[in-house]
């Protein structure tokens, strides 16, 4: 009798401890769902300004010959990493931008505003790829949320059909802005989010300005609403800084910091950017270090590099083609493109 | 009568609460790993997280008051 009565003790803590698991189990998933699946929309508000109706036309001279560079920097690139080889410079017999013929290849394209140079590189084991762009008007220079909406949570969408649906000439991932709740969002000349983190969660911000600049802070030093007043047309939140005034950093305290797939941005010159993305995770391609990245955009000749999401979200397009190969079928939550003006 | 009343409110508070308070408590213990797995997430930083938060410090409090008032009143009568 003692022992049924013990045994319908432990029966019962056995199953009240197992309906506390189940009920902290269905919590979590409420929890999640509202964090990560269901979309929050944020009211059209917060746009606060648009700074993308008057783009003047970006003066450039004649095409630097050695841009972007390599083996030009004082600091050589570390032994043990990988050798690179320098990225394509435009024709120097022909003009950087045509009159307003479209000229497309295989691995580039040239118009009245628009050239851009797609090449992979192979270097020991690791694959990456380079698209060198040219815009004379910034108004080329765009980005674009998934499913043509700003929404955190589970807002993403592949970035082959946000590039078809945008003309995007070439395309690369952004900062995916949607898995996180903080960090500023200026997208086109519209503020969509200032929501500084917690102080230990704090990113550097890359800021592309409507006449073709960019420039990276801290964002514990970033206000939106000055660097919105003097033109800023795009913002990313993610980072870090690889490249900050053309000196490669070196200190990363980031739990990605190993070799992975990368997808950067970088910048030259007024209007002259490029897109890099690294192959990681794969047989032909293990991805790179941010050290061995930020040493890359350097030696690119960058004098910006700013780092945008990478992993399995990495992902570059020419064409509405993948360029680079993913390591994974991560949709994303926006993208940043590169269109060309039909007059 | 209305002794009696309150007799029995208390007897189901004292049911349910510690079992709120436990399913709170796990499932921010949970978030807190989580968060320190993947910070760029902020689960902590969340809505939901605080008013977890805020459930678990209301069942606590109503519970440990119960608690206090049965030990130190009731039993002593």
């Amino acid at each position: 009798m003692i022992n049924i009565c013990k045994n319908r003790k432990g029966i019962k803590a056995i199953v009240l401890i197992f309906t506390e698991i189940v009920l902290t189990g269905c919590l979590l998933c409420v929890i999640s769902l509202f964090h990560h699946v269901i979309p929050m929309n944020v009211t059209s508000d917060m746009s606060l300004n648009n700074n993308a109706t008057v783009m003047p036309n970006i003066i450039f001279g004649t095409p630097p010959a050695n841009t972007p560079s390599s083996g030009t920097s004082a600091t050589p690139a570390p032994s043990n990493g990988p050798q690179y080889t320098p990225t394509p410079t435009p024709n120097e017999e022909d003009s950087l931008f045509t009159s307003g013929k479209i000229i497309k290849t295989d691995s580039s394209y040239k118009s009245k505003y628009v050239n851009i140079t797609c090449k992979t590189y192979v270097v020991e084991n690791v694959t990456y790829h380079v698209q060198d762009i040219y815009v004379r008007n910034m108004s080329c220079f765009k980005t674009a949320f998934a499913n043509d909406k700003f929404a955190t949570g589970s807002n993403t969408e592949p970035i082959i059909e946000i590039s078809k649906a945008k003309n995007a000439i070439v395309a690369i991932n952004g900062d995916q802005y949607a898995a996180r709740k903080e960090g500023v969002v200026i997208r086109n000349g519209y503020l969509y989010r200032d929501i500084s983190p917690a102080p230990s969660e704090k990113q550097d911000i890359c800021v592309v300005y409507n006449d073709g600049t960019m420039k990276i802070f801290n964002e514990i030093t970033f206000d939106s609403a000055k660097e919105l007043s003097n033109g800023a047309y795009q913002a990313w939140s993610f980072g870090p800084a690889l490249v900050v005034d053309g000196v490669a950093q070196t200190q990363f305290e980031h739990g990605i910091s190993g070799r992975n797939p990368r997808s950067v941005i970088g910048y030259f010159s007024p209007g002259h950017f490029c897109f890099v993305a690294v192959d990681g995770r794969q047989d032909h391609s293990v991805g790179l270090k941010l050290v061995d990245l930020a040493t890359l955009m350097r030696d690119l000749g960058c004098v910006q590099a700013y780092n945008l999401d990478g992993g399995n979200t990495s992902k570059m397009v020419f064409n509405n083609e993948y360029y680079s190969s993913p390591s994974g079928a991560r949709e994303v939550s926006d993208i940043v493109y590169i269109c060309d003006i039909f007059e | 009568m209305k002794s009696k009343r309150a007799n029995t409110i208390i007897k189901y508070l004292l049911k349910i609460l510690p079992h709120v308070s436990i399913i709170t408590s796990l499932a921010y213990v949970v978030l807190f790993i989580i968060d320190r797995v993947n910070p760029a997430m902020n689960f902590i930083g969340f809505a939901m997280t605080k008013v977890v938060i805020l459930v678990l410090a209301i069942c606590s409090t109503v519970t440990s008051a119960l608690i206090i008032y049965l030990l130190e009143f009731k039993n002593r009568k």
